[in-house]
């Protein structure tokens, strides 16, 4: 069996040597960052059922955990590698055509290096590994914002800097609060002492925490940097923002609050953060103008809901909130791919200048209704599932006001996306838009997800599988400690 | 999956989705292959569809039951009968027009997934279909693009919220109940907090409410019925509608029978919960018939008079008495086919002439003599009177509000009745009769593949109407389904009920019997003389061509003088208002993201000392 290292160690490899071999022999270059994360997608693959056995425990340099930095892949670990990498892959299939903005070595190099970083956050054991592989999907993320190197690109690029390097500070207090109060940075060993530690040490630090974590999984009113970086971003990287980013930093957020500090009362203050950033996400967005920030309003949005579910604290809440990243950053990734393609051939941002693109290239038009559908949770795509896991485990939970408010904001969800999606059709089309075919790369990726999409509509508990026993990983807090050191 | 069900709605499901496809290589082929479907699930669902096995099965954690008894076989039978006919109505109708394609994809799935929510016996496969229902009607409404975006995007909002309430209500039973089969309900339904009770039943009303266009929740309904094609618009509203009446019957006599919901309160007897419903199904056909009258579009009619049906139905199941669910349902199934007669030949109308507003059609009975017969027969039925189907629905929905002392409802259906008389008449008169304007001269009656569908319904309504026991012994049975019910005794020729008996045969034999005499009559002394339109009009005096002498606007200008003030007030423009209001208000929301970054750090910051502030609170 090969190392399970190299999930994080060959993207990484790749990223750097991505421009060397485009030098030497540019078609290799162009395949090079596609193949190795296919190959990554299948090695993960490949753990799977072993990872649901029993958690795989890598131990790095012979240094056995507590002391040594270890990678811990359970089955939410590797639950979260297979989605990102999934997302990855078909990035990389759409970017083929799409990028062709020179230098596209750069944009190579940085989206696997944010895939390698988060890769290594869902995957660590360690909670500075953790911070430092959150440092490198962060910083790859801000210099894609500012790929089109224009002065919005910028701008939003430097917005999302400040706040994220605010975030990654304050995470960064709160290790190092509990590193000087339990002399431990290994996950596992953290969460078997965390219970001796004095509040007054473990309060702040979690505080900390959550506001750090808070930024990146796009929390109310932490979320500001996301609509600019999501619209002036190249599309396909509103799609790795939405369906990579923010989950590896909401994953960070479940694990810590759930396997290290377990406190109640943080984790149910969620579900407040969670509906505040559903209802403000969804109003926002309801009057958009430019599709790619109504989309990154109803990823705020999407998130929301996520967090309501995450703050449940049951199993059947976690299943849900699970779920639903996995049908989210399927569901985002096809409405930024399709919303790529719309701007492209309208030739602008404005949902206005998207008139009768319906008729001028009907695929593309019917792939965003398709993911428009499945955001608004319509049977038989794969969202309605976890929206109504979500709400149905808050209604058990006794939260019956927050599943009703987050059926307002649903309401209000249908309201855009249906605007949207009429002008696509209804409208008579401009002039200037010609009738046009998808290229290959596009109409590959936009069909796996789409396929995806349909398929989890129609099979939802085939997922749940890999589902339960990750729930099960999160809110068991002594089984992952005893999988990582050992009865 | 069972035979059963695999049977029934795989070959729906397959044929819908097969459409788009099959359709790109012949027309021919599309249309048989539709039509085999819903034939085919129409004869399995009458002739099987009454004793099958449920099938359980497990999907994320939930038990879920599929179902077939005699309540969902008649509607189901209701629905695939219709749906066969108006999709026969359909094929000749959609040929000269464009996406034909999408027109049929989206009802064959109309009529796939209505199967679906029969077949469901529990809440989370019900919500199911009940979704795809919504989207795949969604997508018939805004078929004239773009003209229809302002009542597609109603119909799906108030769809939406509908679904949403009832998605609370069924996350409600869960997760105090443990369960979503229709059937557990009623066992545990004690074990229910009041406050829930009231909760299910309210959320569940609006739910269904919604989808049965019940007042005041009803405003899409004129407006998708009348963007909407019309053959599918006979559908939507001859069938779907019920689907909303079906969920109705459910919520008030399947969840929990009438003693049961009598727990929660009773007024004179009668459960509160019921009463409130019967209340607003007659305050829904009252004022619904009202704003029929002073419509100016046949299709906006005849949508108000659906509204006003449904509303008689819903007045039948409030009365939660044999002999009131019995006249639901009869009602039911005679709203059924006489609206879908009615709007199909309006339809018919629509094909010929390109227009549905009354004010620009007449005279039309000459052109089209079998369209003429078939509205006719469709009005009479929708009046009630005898020999037609209306007659017996009305008649025992009458006796039902006598037997139970219901004097207020009885008034105010009366006179709803008697309003609905107006626009019945208008029907007729402004479309068909009066002076032909000169555009119609060539006009021609629709080819014979369209006038059958028409022909069958109006011989059920017919049927229905001298042989009532025979639609009685059918709704007995679904009754019998009901826990908490009475099924209605049905005798041989006679409708019987505590009250007393008519013998509809009999009602029908001297109808038919003065009827002939009259034609005999006429036929062996003829003492008229044919005379030309104009001859009577102008007393013989030529009249320039243009000239108006019928006027269809405006048809009823002093019932409108009189109730003008009240018509104002319109639960549309409320909705409408209160939208605006709201979006506008949730607009502001916009303004917290100014795009500048110091602001957002600053959210961060303040974010951060809130929790400091309230740490207290937030550490157990």
């Amino acid at each position: 069996m090969l190392d399970p290292v190299l999930l994080i160690a060959l993207p990484l490899l790749t990223a750097f040597l991505v421009p060397l071999v485009r030098r030497a022999w540019r078609p290799l270059g162009e395949a090079l960052p596609l193949l190795t994360l296919l190959f990554d997608l299948a090695l993960a693959i490949s753990y799977v059922p072993r990872a649901l056995e029993k958690p795989i425990v890598v131990i790095i340099a012979g240094w056995r955990p507590p002391l040594g930095i270890n990678l811990t892949i359970g089955p939410l670990g590797i639950f979260m590698a297979v989605m990102i990498l999934f997302v990855a892959v078909l990035v990389a299939i759409y970017s083929i055509w799409y990028i062709r903005v020179e230098p596209k070595e750069r944009y190579c190099m940085l989206c696997l290096m944010l895939v390698t970083g988060s890769l290594g956050m869902v995957l660590t054991g360690d909670i500075f590994n953790l911070f430092v592989f959150m440092e490198i999907t962060s910083i790859s993320a801000y210099a894609l914002t500012a790929f089109i190197r224009d002065r919005d690109g910028s701008e939003a690029a430097f917005k999302y800097l400040i706040i994220g390097s605010l975030a990654s500070n304050f995470f960064l207090l709160g290790v190092v609060l509990i590193y000087s109060s339990t002399g431990t940075l290994n996950m596992a060993d953290l969460a078997a002492k965390m219970p001796s530690v004095d509040p007054r040490i473990a309060v702040p630090a979690v505080i900390l925490m959550v506001v750090g974590l808070g930024v990146e999984s796009e929390m109310f009113p932490l979320n500001g940097w996301a609509p600019d970086a999501y619209s002036m971003a190249p599309t396909p990287i509103g799609a790795v923002f939405g369906a990579i980013v923010v989950k590896g930093a909401v994953y960070a957020l479940a694990r810590m609050l759930y396997t290290i500090f377990n406190f109640q009362g943080v984790i149910h203050f969620l579900v407040i953060m969670g509906i505040v950033t559903l209802l403000m996400g969804e109003m926002a967005a309801l009057r958009q103008r430019q599709i790619k920030r109504m989309l990154a309003f109803s990823s705020i949005g999407q998130m929301g809901l996520i967090l309501v579910a995450l703050g449940l604290g049951t199993a059947g809440g976690l299943v849900a909130a699970l779920f639903h990243m996995l049908n989210h950053a399927l569901l985002k990734a096809l409405l930024f791919l399709t919303a790529g393609y719309l701007v492209y051939h309208s030739g602008s941002k404005e949902i206005a200048d998207m008139d009768g693109m319906g008729r001028r290239v009907p695929l593309l038009a019917v792939a965003f209704s398709i993911g428009a559908f499945g955001i608004m949770g319509l049977p038989p795509l794969n969202g309605f599932w976890s929206k109504f896991l979500v709400i149905s485990e808050t209604v058990k939970a006794h939260y019956v006001a927050i599943a009703a408010l987050a059926l307002v904001g649903s309401v209000i969800e249908a309201v855009y996306y249906l605007r949207v999606v009429g002008r696509l059709f209804f409208k008579p089309a401009d002039e200037r838009v010609r009738a046009a075919r998808l290229p290959v790369s596009a109409f590959v990726s936009l069909g796996l997800l789409v396929v995806a999409v349909v398929v989890i509509g129609l099979y939802p508990g085939w997922v749940m599988h890999v589902l339960q026993p990750a729930a099960h990983e999160l809110l068991d807090k002594s089984f992952y400690i005893h999988s990582v050191l050992g009865p | 999956m069972p035979e059963y069900y695999a049977k029934l709605l795989i070959p729906l499901f397959g044929a819908a989705l097969l459409t788009p496809l099959v359709g790109r290589v012949s027309r021919f082929l599309r249309d048989a292959l539709l039509f085999a479907a819903a034939a085919w699930a129409l004869a399995l669902v009458s002739l099987a569809g009454t004793s099958v096995a449920p099938w359980h099965f497990h999907l994320l954690g939930f038990d879920l039951v599929w179902r077939a008894n005699p309540l969902t076989q008649l509607f189901s039978v209701l629905v695939l009968g219709l749906g066969v006919l108006t999709l026969w109505f359909a094929f000749p109708y959609m040929r000269e027009r464009e996406r034909a394609n999408y027109f049929f994809f989206s009802f064959g799935m109309s009529i796939a997934a209505s199967i679906g929510v029969l077949v469901a016996g529990d809440f989370l496969s019900l919500f199911f279909f009940w979704e795809m229902m919504t989207w795949s009607s969604f997508l018939n409404v805004i078929y004239y693009r773009y003209e229809a975006q302002a009542a597609g995007l109603k119909y799906f909002v108030m769809s939406l919220i509908g679904a949403y309430s009832m998605l609370l209500a069924l996350v409600l039973v869960n997760a105090t109940l443990g369960t979503l089969q229709f059937g557990h309900v009623l066992n545990s339904w004690s074990s229910l907090a009041t406050s829930t009770q009231w909760a299910i039943w309210a959320l569940l009303l609006v739910g269904f409410g919604v989808k049965a266009a019940m007042m005041p929740l009803h405003t899409w309904a004129p407006d998708a019925y009348e963007i909407s094609p019309a053959p599918f618009t006979a559908f939507f509203s001859g069938a779907l509608s019920k689907l909303g009446v079906y969920g109705l019957t459910v919520l008030l006599f399947v969840l929990a029978g009438p003693e049961l919901w009598a727990r929660l309160g009773s007024l004179w007897q009668h459960p509160i919960t019921h009463y409130t419903v019967a209340w607003i199904g007659a305050i829904t056909a009252f004022v619904a018939t009202l704003i029929a009258v002073v419509q100016e579009d046949a299709k906006r009619l005849l949508a108000y008079s659906s509204v006003g049906q449904i509303g008689y139905i819903l007045l039948g199941l409030g009365i939660a008495s044999t002999l009131g669910v019995a006249g639901a349902f009869y009602q039911a199934l005679n709203h059924a086919i006489f609206k879908g007669l009615l709007f199909l030949t309006v339809g018919a109308v629509f094909y010929r002439t390109g227009t549905h507003r009354m004010d620009e059609l007449g005279g039309l009975i000459k052109k089209m003599p079998y369209s003429f017969v078939a509205m006719l027969l469709g009005v009479i039925s929708l009046a009630g009177i005898p020999p037609l189907s209306g007659f017996p629905a009305k008649w025992i929905l009458y006796e039902a509000l006598v037997e139970k002392h219901m004097v207020g409802l009885l008034v105010v259906a009366m006179i709803a009745s008697t309003a609905a008389f107006l626009y019945a008449y208008r029907l007729i008169n402004t479309i068909f009769l009066g002076q032909l304007p000169e555009r119609f001269e060539k006009v021609e009656e629709v080819p014979w593949s369209m006038r059958i569908p028409m022909f069958v319904l109006v011989l059920f309504t017919l049927w229905f109407g001298v042989y009532p026991q025979s639609a009685l012994r059918w709704i007995s049975s679904a009754m019998a389904v009901l826990p908490g019910v009475q099924p209605i005794q049905v005798g041989d020729t006679s409708l019987w009920s505590p009250a007393g008996t008519v013998n509809l045969m009999l009602t029908a034999n001297i109808i038919g019997a003065v009827f002939l005499t009259v034609l005999i009559v006429l036929a062996l002394w003829p003492r008229s003389r044919k005379v030309g339109q104009l001859d009577i009009h102008t007393s013989g005096e030529p009249v320039p061509p243009g000239v108006n002498l019928q006027y269809a606007t405006r048809f009823y200008q002093p019932f409108e003088r009189a109730f003008g003030p009240w018509l104002k007030a319109s639960a549309d423009r409320l909705y409408t208002n209160l939208a605006q209001n709201l979006e506008n208000l949730f607009d502001l929301m916009r303004y917290v993201y100014t795009g500048d970054g110091q602001t957002y750090a600053l959210y961060v910051i303040l974010f951060l000392a809130g929790m400091f502030l309230f740490a207290k609170n937030l550490v157990f």
